[in-house]
């Protein structure tokens, strides 16, 4: 079993998450059991950016849930910043997703119903005191500015363009300051230009704020960007090159 | 930002999905509040009728069958101060025959008042008429057709001290018909309704003074009735403890005298008879009494001489020098024994009547030997022995008697004639009181005096001594308080509240469901954004909260609009109530009222039932995974094989054989059939639904084929909870229409047998005054003139009345004090008349069970099965307590339910029981008719005419007794009717569901559909695939509701009187059909009219 992880100049960063035997199996409506990741290991350190690229099917969204705990292996454990995961009840999961995580969907995911400002701080309502609500604000505020939409703010999500929509989601992901960024083909839905500037503010964010980014894309050019890219093919995880191996 | 702003923008922009939601809510919320305020209006109306008819009074003293002085208000008047208003009244029934005699009205309560009386009105509308003048209420006038000034005719049954049953009691010439103008109209609302029993419908009143009715019915100073009412509330302690000092003995008829003559002071009554409690208590408490009884009997007879019509008397002590008599021996007097030519030793025989029930004179003769002769001037030749026989005492010369029994005058002769000319009523034997109680003793008393020595005792001795030991409770003089007793009455009235409730169940239960698909169709187009919330950290409670706090904002929101729409709904209820549904309530129209606590009892019920509604249909949706969420896709729920549909398929296989194991019982006898079928259909409803689920759920619609049909049907598997949703509403919906429908009673089957509901009676009759003859012989006939061969084939089963608040289903108040009725049980058996639903033990002869009491102070009685559940609230087994003419409290148990009948409203006890506890209730007032069915309808009817003719007099009212019977049926046919009207709104908002989950699953599988179009399929084909899927649906949902209807009437079916509907129900059923059919041929039309393929493109 190989045990992937990135090299890291600083040795001192420490392993942010890591993926023992990860395996998940699916029941097909005749009862039989399809394997859909087969024995993961992966260890990411905190900071880092990984990419992993794979086929339509391999395995890699799956793979994203089971990290971001929007899904559970079959077997395997998920241990993040050396907590295990399957061991976390619904609340916990629910504040590791709330507060450790950020998620970037491919389709953003924004709700139709509350305008850009009350997408972004939708997550920090899920536990929130008043002050920490009033800090929110002032950060989305600061975040939407960033992303240059200081001007959508009022608006709802159905009026913005595709590549507007995608930068609410990733303020909408770092609201709460996320440790970890997971992102599943964040450029994926959208234009050729759309998708650069996407992927370009995901990698500026992900510096500015600190954050370790794990993207799951077809995209190699957005892989690319990463220090690592892994591979999965099979429900097998593999680097994409060898110097992303121990 | 908070919560709830989330929540507020979330309703803003799904304000479309949730407009359905909302009106689901709403109006579930207006039946379901409107049917609380149709409780509160009805509880109110007859709370209101309740004061309208008593006015101010509180508290009525009405000493059954007994007149007091008029002076004892007065007395009253002076105890309880000038504060209370004590009013008099003489209350008669009558009858009121318009002036040109073209209309008329029977059982008028007429009623002589004084001033006083008009103080106790709320708003006085009327002021006392002047002599031959009346004040009648609305509800007479307009029955009669008159106005003021018009005259009309009074027949007023004439007072009687002595029960007309009593012997020496005159049965003829007991009315008085009275001409008098209509002065004025009192108003139904106000005092002009006033009567002592609770009813939604006013009675017949007609107001006269009381002096003058007094005059006429020649009851000077007496009244029957005393009534009190005070601003300040009056107790009964208060009123009992005034009527402790002011009665006199005079009261409960009582007459002291001194006979100077005899030395003696006497107690008797104008009753002829002493009651019992008052002899009793005389002879106990007042020493050195001489008990008397005085008889007239028919003829004394020594050998071959006989004297005819004379008095005799039994006493005890009998004076000394005849101490040593024997109770077969007798003294005679001087003049008798040489009138017999009877001497010392001689046997004499003595012919007299006795009276049995209905009037009926057994002559008997007793045998005494003469054991002395007394002189004419011994002290027994008393002239004051006889009492007042009326017909009698006050007449000079024997050709002028008029006794209550038959006397033959070419009897009397000379000799006769001189000795009741020197004598009058002097007893001409004298015999023992034991020998002369055991032969003419009798219900009334065995006592016509009692004597005390006038050097012992004064009169003021014997009264206070009376007054002292007698208590005025014991001759039913209590005054009670007959406002509680009224409002208790509409209190416990049936409560229209729950029975709308009931009514409306399935109304509410489909405006739920569909308020609950609803919801779940805005839930699942919001799938994603449950997911994204739980992806960004939401708890699945948070989230869950969060679409709850949107239904509770929707659910108050449409309760509230529900709440507006109440008002409109309850008022058109109440209308209906009034016009349409009037058969319910007996004519009666409701004042709409509503308390603040059944506004907020309706509003929390609703939305606590739209909130459990919305978390019920919704809570599967929060289960699932938040990737399956996220994908946007609703839950398919067709898994072939699950767990679940072999679970469900052990459900259907237990209801079912439940079903059956219970159907068996019933049919073997082991169980009430009605609730066993009707417990077997909703199993058999389950067992259906499950077996639904477990076909929708299963493999087996794998099996089906790849037709278009099976393809249609396969696909409602997909969303099988809105399937199995769609079809449990219409399965219910149909269910309710069989149910319904079959169970309209049609009381013309069948009601020639005697099992039936008639009791094989073809005509029931009521009369306002006592007939006290037996009309099924010949004398009785003669009376009434009816004594005509059409009339040979003629029977009557009488029945005697104890006055009490009518316990049928016509009267929504719960009776406090119901109608009593005695019948001779015999008569009832030997025809075996009626169905038994119900008797305390096993028994071929239940009427005979009126026979038999187990414990002292019980009476056995049996009542009409819907009065017992539905207006007392008894079962078979147990008690209810009466007081007797004396006051005295007694037990009826109820050891028999009769199936519905004609003898609704009141319980019914043997007559000998009857007139054990109300002797002085005089005749019959009940006739249940027997004539040949076979007549023809002419025949019936000249009969009839002839019978009401003959007993106009009495105010006798004829009709029918599947007349009868069908007054009643017409109560629970029009809840039955407003069971279906409701039922039938059910069914519109069922089918308006069934268009809703045809529009969409439509638009669900907009891309799928769009693939068909796309590789070939015509539109019309698909739709075609569409309406195979939801006919299914409907189809199902029919046969499962039929197939339940079915067996849940089964009984119905069996049962004697019923006549199935069957073309209204299958033209319901059919509609039922078409109207599934059209909705979801419109639903799917509209949604299929859009391009089909841009939606594949959107993919």
């Amino acid at each position: 079993m190989d045990t992937y992880t990135h090299s890291n100049q600083n040795s001192s960063e420490k392993v942010i998450l890591k993926l023992e035997s990860i395996s998940r199996h699916y029941e097909n409506p005749a009862g039989e059991s399809i394997p859909v990741l087969q024995s993961i290991n992966l260890q990411v350190k905190t900071g880092d950016s990984i990419a992993i690229v794979g086929p339509s099917g391999s395995g890699k969204s799956t793979l994203l849930n089971i990290i971001g705990a929007l899904d559970s292996p079959t077997s395997g454990r998920v241990l993040f910043q050396d907590r295990d995961l399957s061991r976390l009840d619904e609340k916990e999961l629910a504040a590791l997703r709330n507060r450790q995580v950020g998620f970037i969907f491919q389709l953003h995911h924004l709700l139709p119903q509350y305008t850009v400002l009350e997408n972004v701080l939708i997550p920090t309502l899920a536990n929130a005191s008043k002050n920490r609500l009033n800090r929110a604000e002032r950060r989305a505020r600061d975040l939407l500015n960033r992303v240059g939409l200081e001007s959508r703010m009022s608006y709802r999500p159905g009026i913005l363009s595709g590549g507007e929509r995608q930068r609410v989601a990733v303020v909408r992901a770092l609201i709460n300051n996320p440790k970890i960024l997971l992102a599943d083909e964040p450029t994926g839905s959208l234009d050729r230009s759309s998708a650069d500037e996407v992927a370009k503010l995901i990698m500026e964010l992900k510096h500015e704020q600190n954050v370790t980014l794990i993207l799951v894309t077809h995209s190699l050019e957005l892989a690319d960007r990463m220090k690592y890219i892994f591979e999965l093919t099979d429900g097998i995880l593999k680097p994409y090159n060898e110097e992303d191996s121990i | 930002m908070t919560i709830w702003h989330l929540i507020k923008q979330s309703i803003k922009f799904h304000w479309r999905t949730h407009l359905g939601v909302l009106l689901g809510v709403a109006v579930s919320a207006s039946v379901l509040i409107g049917a609380l305020i149709v409780g509160d209006s009805v509880r109110y109306t007859l709370k209101e009728q309740a004061l309208q008819r008593l006015g101010k009074t509180q508290l009525a003293m009405a000493p059954p069958n007994r007149y007091t002085r008029a002076d004892l208000a007065k007395g009253l008047q002076s105890e309880l101060g000038e504060d209370v208003v004590v009013a008099p009244v003489l209350l008669s029934p009558g009858i009121a025959i318009r002036g040109d005699s073209t209309a008329r009205v029977n059982s008028v309560q007429i009623i002589g008042i004084n001033d006083n009386f008009l103080k106790l009105a709320r708003k006085p509308d009327f002021t006392l008429p002047s002599e031959d003048n009346v004040v009648i209420n609305q509800r007479m006038a307009h029955q009669l057709g008159v106005t003021e000034d018009d005259d009309i005719l009074l027949t007023i049954e004439k007072a009687s001290l002595m029960s007309r049953d009593a012997p020496m009691a005159i049965a003829e010439d007991f009315h008085v018909s009275l001409r008098v103008t209509v002065s004025a109209i009192a108003s139904d609302s106000g005092i002009g309704r006033f009567s002592l029993n609770s009813s939604q419908v006013a009675p017949y009143n007609a107001f006269v003074p009381l002096e003058w009715l007094q005059k006429k019915l020649e009851l000077q100073d007496q009244i029957n009735l005393v009534l009190t009412g005070s601003e300040y509330e009056i107790t009964t302690t208060e009123a009992n403890s005034a009527l402790g000092k002011a009665w006199e003995l005079a009261d409960a008829g009582l007459e002291i005298r001194e006979l100077p003559d005899q030395n003696v002071i006497e107690i008797r009554t104008p009753r002829i008879f002493l009651e019992p409690a008052i002899a009793n208590t005389a002879v106990e408490k007042i020493p050195d009494s001489t008990r008397i009884l005085t008889y007239f009997v028919n003829q004394i007879k020594h050998e071959q001489r006989t004297v005819p019509y004379s008095v005799v008397t039994a006493l005890n002590p009998i004076p000394e020098q005849y101490s040593n008599i024997k109770d077969d021996e007798v003294i005679i007097n001087r003049w008798l024994a040489d009138d017999l030519k009877a001497r010392t030793a001689d046997m004499i025989e003595m012919t007299y009547f006795t009276f049995g029930p209905m009037r009926k004179l057994e002559e008997r003769t007793a045998s005494f030997k003469v054991h002395d002769v007394a002189s004419m001037d011994s002290s027994l030749m008393d002239p004051e022995l006889m009492p007042d026989f009326p017909g009698l005492h006050s007449v000079n010369n024997c050709r002028d008697w008029e006794p209550g029994i038959p006397v033959d005058l070419d009897h009397i002769k000379d000799e006769d004639e001189d000795y009741w000319d020197e004598y009058k009523g002097t007893p001409k034997v004298f015999l023992t009181l034991q020998a002369g109680q055991s032969i003419w003793g009798n219900r009334f008393g065995d006592l016509t005096a009692l004597r005390y020595p006038s050097d012992m005792y004064s009169i003021t001795d014997i009264e206070t001594k009376l007054k002292q030991n007698l208590e005025p409770a014991a001759f039913g003089m209590l005054f009670q308080d007959v406002r509680e007793r009224a409002i208790t009455a509409s209190s416990r009235s049936i409560d229209f509240g729950q029975l709308f409730l009931s009514l409306s169940f399935f109304l509410i239960a489909s405006a739920l469901i569909l308020t609950g698909l609803l919801f779940v169709f805005g839930v699942q187009l919001r799938t994603e954004e449950s997911g994204t919330l739980l992806s960004l950290g939401f708890l699945r409670g948070q989230v869950q909260r969060l679409l709850l706090a949107e239904g509770a904002v929707i659910s108050v929101a449409g309760t509230l609009l529900g709440l507006i729409i109440s008002i409109f709904y309850t008022r058109i209820v109440l209308i209906a109530l009034s016009t349409v549904w009037r058969g319910a309530v007996g004519n009666t129209s409701f004042y709409y009222h509503a308390t603040p606590q059944t506004f907020i009892v309706g509003i929390l019920a609703s939305i606590i039932a739209s909130l459990l509604t919305i978390w019920i249909a919704s809570r599967r949706q929060f289960k699932r995974n938040i990737r399956e969420l996220l994908s946007g896709i609703p839950e398919t729920q067709g898994k072939a094989g699950t767990k679940r549909s072999s679970f469900t398929l052990w459900i259907a296989l237990v209801s079912g054989i439940s079903a059956l194991v219970i159907i068996i019982a019933a049919l073997s006898g082991r169980a009430s059939q009605t609730a066993a079928f009707f417990v077997s259909s909703a199993l058999l409803l389950i067992c259906c639904l499950a077996l639904i689920h477990s076909f929708l759920t299963g493999r087996s619609l794998s099996i089906m084929g790849h037709g278009l049909s099976s393809m249609g049907m396969r696909n409602s598997s997909r969303r099988w909870g809105r399937s199995l949703a769609t079809i449990a509403v219409l399965a219910c919906g149909c269910f309710i229409t069989i149910a319904v429908g079959a169970n309209r009673k049609d009381v013309t089957q069948n009601a020639r047998k005697r099992s039936s509901g008639t009791g094989g009676f073809v005509y029931y009759g009521e009369s306002v005054l006592p007939v006290i003859h037996d009309l099924n012989t010949s004398e009785g006939r003669k009376v009434f003139r009816m004594d005509n061969p059409a009339m040979t084939d003629v029977r009557f089963v009488p029945m005697r009345i104890h006055e009490g608040e009518d316990a049928s289903c016509l009267n929504l108040n719960q009776p406090q004090n119901p109608t009593l009725m005695g019948v001779n049980p015999q008569m009832m058996h030997t025809r075996s008349a009626f169905s038994f639903v119900k008797t305390m033990e096993e028994t071929d002869s239940p009427w005979l069970l009126l026979n038999s009491s187990q414990e002292p102070d019980t009476v056995n009685a049996v009542a009409d099965q819907n009065t017992l559940t539905w207006s007392v609230g008894k079962a078979v087994g147990d008690t209810m307590t009466f007081v007797d003419e004396s006051g005295k409290a007694f037990n009826v148990r109820i050891v028999g339910a009769i199936a519905s009948s004609i003898l609704q409203g009141s319980l019914i006890i043997s007559e000998e029981n009857f007139i054990q506890r109300y002797p002085s209730e005089s005749g019959y007032r009940v006739f249940l008719v027997d004539a040949p069915w076979s007549w023809s309808k002419s025949k019936k009817i000249d009969v009839s005419r002839s019978i009401m003719n003959a007993m106009q007099d009495v105010g006798t009212e004829l009709m029918t007794t599947t007349s009868r019977l069908a007054m009643f049926n017409t109560v629970q046919n029009t809840y039955l009717s407003i069971f279906q009207s409701l039922g039938g709104l059910a069914l519109m908002l069922g089918s308006i569901g069934l268009g809703i989950v045809v529009a969409r699953n439509v638009m669900e599988r907009r891309s799928e559909l769009a693939l068909l179009q796309a590789v070939g399929y015509q539109k019309l084909s698909i739709q075609h695939l569409v309406l195979i899927e939801h006919i299914f649906l409907l189809v199902m949902g029919l046969v499962v509701g039929v197939l339940a209807g079915v067996v849940a009437v089964i009984p119905t079916l069996r049962s004697a009187g019923v006549e199935i509907p069957y073309l209204s129900l299958s033209l319901t059923l059919l509609g039922i059909l078409v109207s599934g059919v059209l909705w979801t041929w419109l639903a799917s039309r509209l949604v299929l009219r859009s391009p089909l393929l841009n939606a594949l493109r959107n993919e």
